[in-house]
């Protein structure tokens, strides 16, 4: 089948409306409603061509293709239709161009350049329509709307959550919140770039540059595992907002609010900008090469009793040199998992926890499994790829987890679980599972990061594992951290090299404690003692004993200021160059966006600088090559966890208090994101503990061990799970949590 | 022949009475000479001299940082830095020209949509320090309040 645009013959294929065959062949149409990604309204007007044999001009985005059919975009009639239409939407469209954040890339505005009159026949008033407080991250300028629908679509449709809603006809009508409440969904930030004129803007980026001073570099998202491609544009220096890059395989248009606001902490206070040495109580600057002398005598000195714990979120190259210099030094006890206390799965795990199928298969499963993650808040990118599984294949979605949520897609069924009911309910052996879902079909279990923080993480995982195998399904993980594929891949765990080569000693996984036989040396990488550790109290007594506190960070805290003997300035993600292994085993580089702030530099320089002092043929881009190989070796699948005789540790007679993954405050950068904390439900903490009699604003206490946790409680919807606390962490709570995952008494 | 012309011609001196005509018409009349700097010649009202940033009548700036001035400036002598003000309205924090990289072309005048920078009559000034060529938001300010009438009237005379 062929078509003519402009005189020129385009192959097609039935369902192509002439929008599409234009935007693939890059003829230009002018459209405000039309987007490849939402359903079409043909609302505009704006997208009028000509077609042969057709009496009046027809919309380009809703007008399909016949066989032979002659369109001209540029004709008098063409053109007249285009004419028109904008003179009608420029009637009550303000002269804002001088200071519209837009301009410069408004859709409007180059249409107007193309297609607008100079003079207008319009007399009257001007329509003006007040502005919504619609939250921090997005500012408004409603009488700058042409009513393309894009943004209310966009909910309807893409976030699942109908935040916008268009009110009245005519002159009166209205883009507004339902409820006059600001957006909380996870992905708001998306209307931004949907909203063709500069009705709906960035807050963070408002009027602090002009689109074309603007410089653009691509870059990778380091606030979850997915690593979605995303733009950073810089102005002297300076990122000034964050835009999605198109990608089909993760991202497609969107981004996370976390990825698109998440490089706002990046100036915060607390950044750490000079190399700092302990004098006394008091922590002075001093210069690198003191320090690098220092760690490596500490190391030397106190090998047999140290650990060095590194965050998930740093890149491969940081990860790879910093396990090659600990390993030379003879320090075998190097994780990442700080935020986990269970560890006897570990020598069954898969090399590389990854997500099993291309996140584009996900359309065609028949049923998803997932435990323990809110995915709309803590993966709202894959929260596409549900919602579009049930639109296109009616998938049915299972939802396992220790408190009540709600999903921006429906969910069949939803279970709220402690611990111990979470391990039992996929307990093959016992004769009837809980899980009620046709096995014959194309099924997906997926894992979610809360899960790893729980105490008998090992028992999940190894029931799990064998539910899925019994029952023919895929089971996928979703790491915690940016790179948490990455660090299993470069051998950021105790018992196995890079490429997740065992270390063959009397390996007695079951016993492993993080902390443990760590009385000397303690080296921490990117990770504040007081939110990254699954026991806040164990890290920081851990640290008051310890010879040597070694500290990388690019952030100052309180247990920092305490406790470190020395402090290496990290720069930033944003400020220095990497990769990262994303869940699908992809590794995608990124390069460094602005220069880092102050002394601060990248952790892979400083750690390279450091083992070229005992191996000088070390270079960056022999690090670069190892990871490439390595990660070819690797063959993922992720062979399931079993392990044989595992003994329950949960006795759910007790009150077990977990807590809740907060995605907003998973990192020490986004912990600093103001804008972000204030937009989405974070709330310090929030507990229910039930069967108890305690009602709503009650205070209680805590004890566990020697720990007093004081809580108000906020009943909200929640009834479930039985005798169980829960307790949210944030970046902002004051008062130490105490163990993530234990028994307490009220 | 038109050698023979051109020899005749050179023999009488006939070029250069040609021109002592001129200057002897000229003699007779009144010298065009200015005694600049006790005489000056009248400026159009269209001079392009040094820059000012005009307010409105209520005292505030006119400016509302949009950056076309120095997007259009061909010869990047104007840098602006601009944030959002307390009042919610689009403002520069910073706003500097240097005059030496001006060619004093007049387009940033042209370019801004609020008639907030304009160049004014003033073309006699000096600067003491090399830095002191870049104009600060505050001095050009102080230009526009010292030169508002001045412009308001050359305004009045610009009007076809
Ligand atoms: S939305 Fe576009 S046309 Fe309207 S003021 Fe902004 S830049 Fe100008
Ligand atoms: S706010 Fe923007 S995206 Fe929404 S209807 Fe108006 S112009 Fe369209
Ligand atoms: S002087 Fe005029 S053109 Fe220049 S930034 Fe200010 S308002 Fe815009
Ligand atoms: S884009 Fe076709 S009518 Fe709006």
């Amino acid at each position: 089948m062929h078509i003519y645009i402009n005189d020129t013959k385009y192959e097609v294929s039935e369902n192509d409306t002439i929008i599409q065959v234009a935007d693939r062949n890059e003829i230009h149409i002018p459209r405000f409603c039309y987007h490849k990604r939402l359903s079409i309204v043909a609302s505009c007007r704006m997208c009028l061509v000509d077609v042969e044999g057709a009496k009046y001009p027809q919309p380009a985005c809703s007008t399909l293709v016949r066989d032979g059919m002659k369109v001209n975009t540029t004709n008098t009639s063409a053109s007249q239709a285009q004419k028109n239409t904008m003179e009608f939407l420029l009637i009550n469209h303000p002269l804002d161009c001088p200071i519209c954040d837009q301009a410069g890339e408004c859709e409007l505005q180059d249409v107007s350049l193309e297609h607008g009159d100079y003079k207008s026949a319009y007399n009257e008033i001007k329509r003006t329509v007040i502005d919504k407080d619609i939250g921090d991250l997005v500012s408004t300028e409603m009488t700058r709307c042409i009513h393309c629908s894009r943004c209310v679509r966009f909910g309807e449709e893409v976030a699942g959550i109908k935040e916008l809603g268009m009110t009245g006809r005519g002159e009166e009508t209205k883009i507004e919140t339902f409820i006059n409440q600001g957006l909380s969904s996870q992905l708001s930030g998306n209307v931004i770039d949907l909203c063709p004129v500069g009705a709906l803007n960035n807050s963070l980026y408002k009027y602090s540059a002009r689109t074309w001073d603007l410089k653009q570099t691509s870059s990778i998202s380091s606030n979850d595992c997915l690593g979605s491609n995303i733009f950073y544009h810089t102005y002297k220096d300076e990122i000034k907002r964050c835009i999605p890059k198109e990608d089909e395989e993760i991202n497609l248009s969107w981004l996370s609010d976390n990825d698109r606001f998440g490089y706002e902490g990046i100036k915060s206070d607390d950044r750490i900008l000079h190399p700092l040495i302990r004098r006394g109580d008091n922590l002075e600057k001093t210069d690198f090469n003191t320090i690098s002398d220092y760690l490596i005598e500490s190391l030397k000195l106190y090998s047999k009793k140290s650990c060095g714990i590194m965050s998930a979120q740093s890149s491969c190259e940081e990860m790879y040199l910093f396990q090659h210099l600990l390993r030379e030094n003879n320090i075998g006890k190097i994780d990442h998992r700080s935020k986990e206390c269970d560890f006897r799965y570990q020598k069954n795990f898969p090399t590389i926890p990854s997500f099993d199928i291309k996140l584009s298969e996900i359309k065609n499963l028949d049923n998803i499994i997932i435990i323990g993650t809110n995915v709309s808040k803590e993966f709202p990118i894959l929260s596409i790829y549900f919602r579009e599984a049930i639109k296109n294949n009616d998938t049915s979605i299972f939802s396992f987890a220790t408190y009540e949520f709600e999903e921006n897609f429906p969910l069949k069924k939803s279970h709220v679980l402690n611990s111990q009911e979470l391990a039992d309910c996929f307990n093959t052996s016992t004769t009837e599972t809980n899980v009620d879902i046709d096995k014959t079909g194309n099924n997906l279990i997926i894992l979610g990061p809360a899960i790893s923080y729980l105490s008998n993480y090992s028992n999940i995982l190894n029931n799990i594992s064998r539910y899925a195998e019994s029952n023919n399904m895929k089971l996928s993980l979703l790491g915690d951290q940016a790179n948490t594929s990455g660090a299993w891949a470069m051998g950021i765990v105790p018992h196995r090299l890079p490429g997740g080569v065992a270390i063959n000693k009397t390996d007695k996984s079951g016993n492993y404690e993080l902390l443990s036989d760590t009385d000397d040396l303690l080296v921490i990488y990117n990770l504040e003692p007081e939110y990254d550790f699954s026991d806040d109290n164990k890290i920081l007594e851990k640290l008051k004993k310890s010879k040597a506190n070694i500290f990388f960070s690019s952030y100052m805290t309180e247990s920092i200021k305490k406790y470190a003997h020395i402090v290496f300035p990290l720069s930033t993600q944003v400020e220095s160059s990497g990769s990262y292994i994303n869940t699908n085993k992809k590794l995608q580089q990124y390069e460094k966006i602005i220069n880092p702030l102050g002394e601060s530099k990248d952790g892979a320089d400083i750690l390279l600088t450091i083992c070229n002092s005992f191996d000088s043929s070390l270079t960056h881009e022999g690090v670069k090559k190892s990871i490439r190989a390595i990660l070819a070796k690797i063959n993922v699948n992720n062979n399931f966890v079993q392990i044989a005789n595992l003994d329950n540790v949960k006795n759910s007679n007790f009150l077990e208090k977990i807590v809740i993954r907060n995605p907003n405050s998973s990192n020490p950068t986004l912990r600093r994101c103001n804008s972000l904390l204030n937009t989405h439900d974070n709330d310090d903490y929030f507990s229910i503990p039930l069967d108890k009699t305690v009602s709503d604003n009650d205070k209680i206490i805590l004890n566990e061990n020697n720990n007093k946790l004081k809580l108000t409680i906020k009943q909200k919807k929640h009834a479930k799970p039985i005798n169980t606390v829960l307790v949210k962490i944030g970046g902002t709570h004051k008062e130490k949590i105490g163990a993530y995952n234990t028994e307490v008494d009220l | 022949m038109n050698k023979i012309i051109k020899f005749i011609k050179s023999l009488f001196f006939l070029e250069i009475l040609k021109g002592l005509k001129i200057t002897g018409q000229k003699l007779s009349k009144e010298p065009i000479t200015i005694q600049y700097p006790e005489e000056k010649t009248p400026l159009s009202s269209r001079f392009r001299g040094l820059h000012a940033l005009r307010k409105y009548p209520n005292g505030e700036e006119r400016c509302i940082g949009c950056k076309l001035c120095e997007a259009v400036c061909p010869a990047l002598a104007i840098s602006i830095d601009t944030e959002e003000r307390s009042d919610k309205t689009r403002r520069t924090t910073k706003y500097e020209i240097d005059l030496f990289k001006c060619i004093y072309c007049g387009f940033c005048e042209e370019a801004c949509p609020v008639d907030a920078i304009v160049e004014t009559g003033i073309f006699e000034y000096h600067f003491e320090r090399r830095k002191d060529s870049v104009m600060n938001k505050l001095d050009l300010l102080k230009i526009g309040d010292m030169y508002e009438k001045e412009e308001l009237k050359d305004r009045e005379r610009n009007k076809l």
